[in-house]
């Protein structure tokens, strides 16, 4: 078990290390900061000057060093727009990305799962196909689109939510909703096709034959067992949606992580991003490290392969 | 394992639950409720309530409060709230006194005594005087600050040489060489309290900023809403409007929707498209700046040879039909092509007429001068940077094909462009807009070889491009304002004639207003909410 561990650990490192490489080296190729930072009227001389007091003009294994230096002492570094400790920034914005992330995967599920059953237990029927076809609409719907043809109806036309920014529960709903669409479409597709397979399985014909309640072969036998790839696939949507929604935060000016880094990538940020990214890396790798050793420690045979 | 599943799943559930409870708390942090305005589009059925904030939203905020640590478009608009300078802009970008209430220069031209004004005070109460002005200009060049990358260009702007207090309400400020841009430049210097600034970490001063200016900070949610409040000893007296919200909306559409809801009072950048909207709403007007932003197509003369040839620039020039982009995409909000960088009515050279559209003049221009029609050629821009810069890039494209050349449109995203551009590394033609302070002399500077934007080269391969360089520099120098605009006519002949870039426009700044409150936006593209020489905005209801 030992062995494993280590094991284990070793190649968490090495992710983590390779996440922060590959965000410094992206960054890196798309120039320095300075082009974004200088005004219209600095001569070519003041640019040169500025890079040179801002470290710019060190080669990139210095600057990487630097950052790489710190970061193992838990110094993230300070941000070069914000003057803030890049640490304290991310935090800062953890609870409005948490808010969103958490009610959005609320949402997702208690929507999902119901109408999954429904759809598996009325196969071929209109409701199956009406289920059916809302999860297609929901997975091929873009999140922008549908984010703002939702602000239109229920903000600007019917004027119950607000349209943007974070106030209060109500604030919460539009931007929740948008973001839970997808995966309310995926999750019911994959908890349908999931119960499909359990449905046909020798044990729930069993359990029919026994004269159980048909609710109690649903929801007691068939579910259960339906339920585990979809637990598996919830870890990862609950990690994809701590990276911040990006794109729905934006939309309606919700003031979260994501949208920290998207602004920390257009300006340039290169402590910031370089930071956020590999504290969203360690964040990511450190559960699935968990679920890892939870698993081998639960399941023997996982810990020889 | 399946009930170990089962207990996970739950647990999951339940931990969600407590992150989403925990969380929400901080959601309505503040209470502030910053709604204004009437519903649009029904008539005003109740009365406005004059207490409430005015919104701003803008599509960022300002990433710290420390002033000289950034510099932005959006920044500026709230430390404009907060912070004070020592010569303004009016409404028609002529420069005024603020804290600064006269001035004059010494006869070497070298060193500027300001005379300042009495009986301001900084919001935590400390008194505005020399020592303050010495002390916020001083702190850009202390080594330490350097050390903290300040951000603030004005000492080597102008290149300083050191501020002297004279007494408490006169400093002196000298400069290595003669600039005739220093006025320019100090008007974008904001006051900082000397006292407040030099005893408090920098960690706090980008979080909490102390300047002189109408309106005080209150609240900060990041990322979120920046709250405002009047300072009851306003040396011009207390603002009329007690509270502002700028508010941060990255997304244009979200912009408008919150406009149309009564959450917002000003916004920016109201694209053609939204001005119909805004014009059909009877609670909304639009308040239009004539902007400045100099909006062209660079052509790289030198890293690209096929565009050396003067009568090649001149032929893509006359290849644009810009009068069909204006009413296609701008919605007609172009008063006319540009025809110079330069902006302002006392310093254009009205002698020069903007380039007409004679594509018939252009092929036989390009032919003439033996140009490779069909090779490639790709025109980059940037997306959403400018107002239709995209579509303008395609439309140009489609206006170059016309004539039979061979033309594609790459877009980059901005911050692949803007590092392409500084490292000069463009080798075809490519799509920019240049800010301007409407002061001649700085505008004719941008199509120097010498300024970082310049990616054109011109200068140096024109017989021409010498006397342009020496105006350029000598500008610098020069004090007079009439002899400067002799030169600077001339200058304006060379480029025009040159044609270093293919002359688009001057960007017009659309903002839409909610009728409660009586904010005109001025000359230039930033949100100036209360200008020298005129009464704080008001309530109109």
């Amino acid at each position: 078990m030992r062995g494993y561990i280590v094991r284990r650990l070793a190649q968490a490192i090495i992710v983590v290390f390779g996440v922060s490489i590959m965000a410094f080296g992206l960054m890196f190729l798309t120039g320095d900061p300075s082009s974004v930072m200088i005004g219209d009227d600095w001569t070519t001389e003041q640019v040169a000057e500025f890079r040179h007091r801002m470290g710019f003009d060190r080669p990139w294994y210095v600057q990487y060093g630097d950052f790489l230096s710190k970061a193992v002492r838990g110094d993230f570094g300070t941000s070069l727009r914000h003057h803030q400790p890049v640490f304290e920034l991310i935090m800062e914005r953890m609870p409005a990305t948490l808010e969103l992330a958490g009610t959005a995967l609320l949402i997702s599920l208690v929507i999902s799962i119901p109408i999954g059953v429904i759809s598996a237990t009325r196969r071929g029927t209109w409701a199956d196909n009406l289920v059916m076809l809302g999860a297609m609409l929901g997975q091929s719907a873009p999140v922008y689109w549908l984010g703002i043809i939702l602000m239109l109806l229920f903000a600007v036309f019917l004027r119950w939510l607000p349209p943007g920014g974070r106030e209060g529960f109500a604030s919460l709903i539009l931007p929740a909703i948008s973001l839970a669409s997808y995966d309310i479409a995926r999750n019911s597709r994959m908890v349908r096709s999931c119960m499909l397979e359990v449905l046909s399985h020798d044990y729930i014909r069993t359990a029919r034959s026994k004269g159980l309640a048909e609710r109690t072969v649903i929801y007691k036998h068939a579910l259960r067992n339906a339920l585990i790839p979809v637990v598996t696939l919830v870890g990862i949507q609950l990690g994809h949606l701590l990276g911040g929604a990006v794109v729905t935060e934006s939309v309606f000016a919700w003031p979260g992580v994501g949208r920290l880094i998207l602004d920390g990538i257009s300006g340039k940020d290169l402590p910031l991003v370089q930071a956020a990214v590999t504290i969203l890396a360690m964040g990511f790798v450190g559960v699935n490290l968990m679920i890892d050793l939870l698993y081998g420690f639960l399941d023997p045979r996982v810990r020889v392969r | 394992m399946k009930e170990r599943l089962m207990q996970r799943f739950l647990a999951l559930t339940v931990i969600l639950v407590l992150l989403v409870g925990c969380s929400g708390g901080s959601g309505t942090s503040g209470g502030e409720t910053p709604t204004g305005g009437e519903p649009g589009g029904s008539p005003v059925s109740e009365p406005a309530k004059p207490k409430e904030p005015v919104v701003i939203v803008q599509g960022a905020e300002p990433p710290t409060m420390d002033p000289q640590f950034h510099e932005s478009g959006a920044a500026s608009n709230v430390y404009s709230a907060i912070f004070d300078h020592l010569v303004e802009f009016d409404r028609g970008m002529v420069l005024q006194p603020s804290l600064a209430e006269s001035w004059s220069l010494s006869e070497d031209e070298l060193t500027w005594t300001l005379k300042l004004r009495k009986g301001v005070k900084f919001h935590n109460g400390e008194d505005f005087n020399a020592k303050a002005v010495a002390y916020t200009i001083n702190r850009a060049v202390d080594p330490k600050m350097i050390e903290a990358k300040i951000f603030d260009p004005f000492p080597t702007r102008v290149g300083l040489d050191k501020v002297t207090v004279v007494d408490e309400y006169t400093v002196s400020i000298s400069t290595k060489k003669p600039n005739s841009m220093f006025l320019v430049y100090l008007s974008f210097v904001p006051m900082l309290a000397p006292d407040y600034y030099a005893s408090t970490s920098l960690q706090d001063l980008a979080l909490k900023p102390v300047g002189t200016g109408p309106w005080m900070l209150k609240e900060w949610v990041k990322d979120d809403r920046i709250v405002v409040e009047a300072f009851p000893d306003y040396w011009r007296g207390k603002p009329e409007i007690d509270s502002l919200v700028f508010r941060a909306v990255p997304e244009a559409s979200t912009r408008l929707n919150m406009l149309q809801t009564g959450k917002a009072d000003i916004v920016a950048n109201i694209s053609p498209e939204d001005a119909e909207i805004v014009k059909s709403d009877s609670s909304l007007r639009l308040s239009v700046a004539i902007g400045g932003r100099r909006v062209f197509m660079g052509i790289p003369a030198v890293k690209n040879a096929k565009y050396a040839n003067k009568e090649v620039r001149q032929a893509l020039n006359y290849a644009v039909n810009f009068d069909a982009i204006n009413t296609a995409l701008l919605g007609s909000l172009a008063k006319g092509r540009m025809q110079t960088p330069v902006n302002g009515d006392f310093w254009i050279n009205a002698s020069l007429k903007p380039y007409a559209y004679d594509p018939e003049k252009a092929k036989s221009m390009l032919q003439a001068a033996n140009f490779p029609m069909g090779e490639k050629i790709t025109l980059y821009t940037p997306n959403g940077r400018y107002l239709k810069d995209k579509e303008m890039a395609e439309a140009v494209a489609a206006d170059l094909r016309k004539i039979g050349l061979n033309v594609e449109v790459q877009v980059l995203e901005w911050t692949v462009f803007s590092g392409k551009l500084t490292a000069k590394e463009f080798d075809d033609i490519y799509l920019m807009g240049l800010g301007s302070r409407f002061h001649g002399p700085e505008d004719i500077q941008h199509m120097s070889n010498q300024n970082a934007f310049d990616v054109t080269g011109w200068s140096t391969l024109s017989p021409q491009g010498d006397e342009y360089e020496k105006i350029v520099k000598e500008l610098e120098f020069v004090f007079d304002q009439n002899e400067a605009k002799k030169m600077l006519d001339r200058a304006q002949e060379i480029v025009y004639d040159e044609a270093p870039w293919i002359y688009l426009w001057k960007q017009t700044e659309v903002f839409a207003v909610t009728n409660r409150i009586d904010w005109e936006a001025s000359g230039n593209s930033r949100i100036a909410l209360w200008l020298p020489n005129e009464p704080s905005p008001k309530y109109t209801k």
